[in-house]
């Protein structure tokens, strides 16, 4: 089965993000069961583009959403989203197609076990495929050592992918862009994709870069993104924008560049 | 989430425990799910009274804890034990050792239960 899939990967079997862009970036959109990386520093995008994801996924697929968030409430996350434009996501959890388990549910360690129980008991059913985990930096400090924090993530990983999810997992940064400092999570994923934002005089540039997805075929330029109504935008036109060469644009960690961040 | 280590009183005691035969394997089975002493004895093979008395040592050296009453299936009510360590750390200062243990946490048990019933 598993092997089937990999040699017949078509259109068909990608997992649609809904984001304007980031699909065609992703060559029709991500492996179904993989496990992707979402890093950035805060104020980036990455919840939103977590949010748009699940919103996506109940609206044009059918496909339920589990949200876990250790920072917020569930009444933040629904907030942040209609914020945004993203007017049916309070109806999507009052339908029980996002089910959110927010920090009340996660925080305390005594009934971290519990929820997690209940959440495998939710990703039993066939009606939930896609998961944004908001953080992964929280879920990790869970446990105390580098070897116990990889262990564990590899096993998350696999129960993700055993119970039929294609997962999102929101990290937040301290460098825009990875240069000396990666991670062991950025191995031991499936996909990395990274957010980043500048200030200029007239606001703020965003950018999005997937650096690497396994088993496709992707486009690792960085791309501007923009964030208003209705989410996470971005201008997959290779052509009008190369941030490599982009002199004006003071990000640090450049290949080679040696500036410092922000 | 941490301060899962804490220093154990009777570092003897432990270190007498660990190299008992009995003992270590008591504590190795203790680690993956809690047990009453007369499973430990038909499981491992090791006559009753000497589970008792192993029983209590690692209790007492702060290895293993008790964790409540399970009903048997013949509706008998019988203590069970469990061993939460998940890592020790020995130290030998000039005047006795000192023992660490590092507790195995609830998310470990967690991530840990959910990810045998994918593996089975």
């Amino acid at each position: 089965m598993e092997e089937d899939k990999e040699m017949t990967d078509t259109d068909d079997d990608r997992i649609k993000t809904g984001i304007d862009g980031l699909d065609s970036i992703l060559n029709g959109g991500l492996r179904r069961n993989s496990t992707v990386l979402v890093s950035g520093n805060p104020g980036t995008g990455k919840s939103i583009l977590g949010a748009q994801y699940l919103d996506h996924g109940v609206r044009e697929h059918g496909e339920g959403g589990v949200y876990l968030t250790f920072e917020e409430t569930q009444e933040d996350v629904i907030e942040a989203a209609e914020s945004i434009g993203m007017e049916e996501w309070r109806e999507h959890v009052e339908n029980d197609d996002i089910i959110v388990y927010d920090k009340m549910d996660l925080l305390e360690e005594t009934d971290f076990s519990q929820s997690l129980v209940r959440i495998l008991d939710d990703i039993d059913s066939d009606s939930y495929s896609r998961l944004v985990m908001d953080s992964l930096t929280m879920f990790q400090m869970f446990f105390e050592s580098e070897q116990e924090k990889r262990t564990y993530l590899l096993k998350l990983i696999d129960i993700l992918k055993h119970n039929g999810f294609t997962s999102l997992l929101v990290q937040e940064s301290q460098e825009t862009f990875p240069d000396r400092d990666i991670g062991l999570e950025e191995f031991l994923t499936d996909g990395n994709i990274y957010l980043a934002q500048t200030p200029t005089k007239s606001g703020t540039n965003r950018y999005i870069w997937v650096a690497k997805m396994r088993k496709q075929e992707i486009n690792t330029h960085v791309f501007p993104m923009e964030i208003g109504d209705g989410g996470v935008r971005i201008h997959d036109n290779a052509a009008e924008f190369s941030y490599m060469s982009g002199e004006d644009v003071d990000m640090g960690n450049e290949p080679g560049g040696g500036r410092g961040g922000l | 989430m941490s301060g899962n280590t804490k220093t154990l009183a009777d570092p003897v005691s432990v270190l007498d425990s660990l190299g008992d035969e009995y003992s270590a394997r008591i504590l190795s089975a203790l680690t993956d799910e809690e047990m009453s002493a007369k499973r430990i004895s038909e499981e491992l093979g090791i006559p009753i009274a000497t589970v008792y008395r192993r029983i209590e040592d690692l209790d007492e050296a702060g290895l293993i804890e008790f964790e409540g009453k399970a009903l048997t299936q013949d509706d008998k009510r019988v203590k069970v034990y469990r061993s939460y360590v998940d890592e020790l750390r020995i130290q030998f200062e000039p005047d006795e050792p000192q023992v660490e243990m590092k507790r195995y946490s609830e998310a470990q048990r967690s991530i840990d239960e959910a990810w045998k019933r994918i593996k089975r």
